[in-house]
């Protein structure tokens, strides 16, 4: 029994290490994803900010950058299975006796790693942008965000191996995720906007999202686990 | 079946926004009775529709299977 | 001549094993649809809001079908996944279609009461809006079933679960969200004289769901028969040239 588990950790975070080693040498969906994020969150203050006086409340400011979160972590998703993708790589990998629920938890912390990378380049800058407190409670915004991105990936992970062979796959991530993925926005931007606040007296609240977000994430693992077997048993 | 169907949606279409109009007369004249009478008449419009276009696809189906039938029959 | 057997057909319209349940529902909906319109104009009119209330004896019973597509198409999608039937396959594209179908009676519906009651189309209110974000996703079911290439089946099946597990998610973190804005949720404490026509409308449109449901599942039983007719037929073609 223990060596079976050993093998499925091992498994794992085989296929994670060879994702993050790839993307460490490449750099590809670091910079286009970083790019894409920073894009968003300036995009969102040309859009939202009417002159050079007027400040934006926490609460638009967290929700700048769980939107910019989503929309580069769309991108993040779609090259997870590009590479196994393009030259046929997905097929030798089903055929092996990895079970599948390792290529999962695998491809899911491989995503993650890359997006949380991403956050913790992007977090600052929002901060500088608009004058946010974001180091005020830093370990806590970190916890949210990273507890956030493995809801998002779990999820994303399922529908990017189901879209693996489809044309549409770009235009329906996307549309298919964000309404999946609601809950994780929502406690995302509620206690991030609670960590910025600086009229809020106490954690508590901020705790309380951030423990939904972990239970939103168990959900989803559960959830994503179960359902990438057959999906990604392949036509 | 399907007509029968179909003509009894409509009658339950019809029936509740005529009666839900008389009342309002009845009553003063309460600006939610057309919302009333509006939101059920939506409703049974867009089942209606609905129930059409399965029936119409359902016997477009079945024709094709008869078609077929009579074919394999023939050349047996 | 070929001797080329057909296959069995069993015609699924005309058979009389699947009409008998069909057409026991179909008579006590006909019933339910002439009766429906005068229990809730005869419902007594409550007091605070008046007769705009008389919404919510259907607006309320579709919101449930709403939820109840949602479920039935997660149980089918779990099938299909997980046991390989095509039967399950067809059931969960079914039910989400009726699911799109009711859930836009509801955000139709429930806005209309809004504004009557409280002077607004939205108001980001809980129910309100996890039936929207619930909606979302049936439409998103069948987009993805619609354009999502070769494994198309598969992902509006995940689609599915996810939906299910998140219907919850939804209404709790909405609510929960919403607990600092001032709640606009009027649920009335009902009397039995409301509640009888609330539980009345509730059994009947579930009634009127399964019959539906039901017709829909013939659409998709007719196509397999035609498909499967059309290959005989081929075979038959090619045996004899």
């Amino acid at each position: 029994m223990r060596a079976r588990q050993t093998t499925w950790l091992r498994s794992a975070a085989g296929i994670a290490w060879k994702d993050l080693a790839i993307e460490w040498h490449s750099r590809e969906i670091v910079y286009t994803m970083g790019f894409l994020a920073t894009l968003v969150v300036l995009v969102f203050s040309f859009a939202l900010v009417a002159g050079q006086d007027s400040k934006l409340g926490p609460g638009t400011i967290a929700g700048i950058l769980w939107v910019a979160v989503l929309f580069s972590g769309t991108v993040a998703l779609s090259r997870t299975f590009d590479r196994e993708r393009e030259g046929e790589a997905i097929r030798s990998l089903l055929l092996s006796p990895v079970p599948r629920s390792a290529i999962y938890a695998g491809k899911l912390a491989a995503t993650s790693c890359i997006m949380f990378f991403v956050e913790l380049v992007v977090t600052p800058l929002v901060g500088v942008f608009f004058s946010a407190p974001v180091a005020e409670h830093a370990a806590w915004l970190a916890l949210q965000l990273l507890l956030g991105t493995i809801g998002f990936a779990a999820a994303g992970v399922v529908f990017s191996a189901a879209l693996l062979r489809s044309r549409s796959r770009d235009a329906l991530l996307g549309a298919l995720l964000f309404p999946v993925v609601v809950p994780v926005l929502m406690a995302g931007a509620r206690g991030t906007t609670l960590l910025l606040d600086a009229e809020v007296p106490d954690l508590d609240p901020a705790v309380f999202w951030t423990r939904f977000l972990g239970a939103v994430d168990v959900i989803f693992v559960a959830v994503g686990v179960w359902a990438f077997e057959p999906v990604a048993v392949g036509e | 079946m399907k007509k029968i169907l179909l003509v009894l949606t409509a009658l339950a279409a019809a029936l509740p926004t005529a009666v839900l109009a008389q009342e309002t007369r009845v009553r003063e004249s309460i600006p939610a009775a057309p919302f009333l009478a509006g939101a059920y008449a939506f409703m049974w419009v867009a089942v209606l529709i609905y129930v059409a276009l399965v029936a119409r696809r359902l016997s477009r189906v079945q024709s094709d299977i008869d078609d077929l039938r009579r074919k394999l029959d023939r050349d047996r | 001549m070929g001797e080329s057997p057909l296959p069995e057909y069993h015609p699924p319209v005309t058979s009389s094993q699947n009409n008998a349940p069909f057409a026991v529902l179909l008579a006590v909906s006909a019933v339910g649809f002439l009766a429906v319109p005068f229990l809730i104009v005869l419902a007594p009119i409550e007091p605070t809001m008046g007769i705009i209330q008389k919404i919510f004896y259907f607006h309320a019973p579709i919101a449930w079908l709403l939820l109840l597509s949602t479920g039935v198409c997660a149980a089918g999608s779990i099938a299909y996944l997980f046991a390989g039937s095509d039967g399950g396959d067809r059931l969960a594209h079914a039910s989400a279609e009726l699911g799109v179908l009711f859930g836009a009676c509801t955000l139709v519906t429930g806005p209309m009461w809004a504004r009557v009651a409280w002077g607004v189309f939205w108001t980001w209110d809980a129910r309100l809006t996890s039936s929207l974000l619930l909606w979302l996703m049936l439409v998103a079911y069948l987009l993805a079933r619609r354009y999502g290439g070769p494994g198309a089946k598969k992902l509006s099946a995940a689609l599915a679960l996810f939906a299910a597990a998140d219907a919850p998610l939804f209404y709790v973190s909405v609510n929960v969200w919403r607990t600092i804005h001032p709640k606009t949720t009027v649920v009335p404490s009902l009397g039995w004289p409301m509640a009888r026509v609330f539980l009345s409308c509730l059994l009947l449109f579930t009634i009127f769901f399964g019959v539906l449901l039901m017709l829909r599942l013939r659409l998709e039983k007719a196509r397999v028969a035609l498909a499967e007719l059309e290959i005989a037929h081929e075979d038959a073609r090619e045996a004899r040239s």
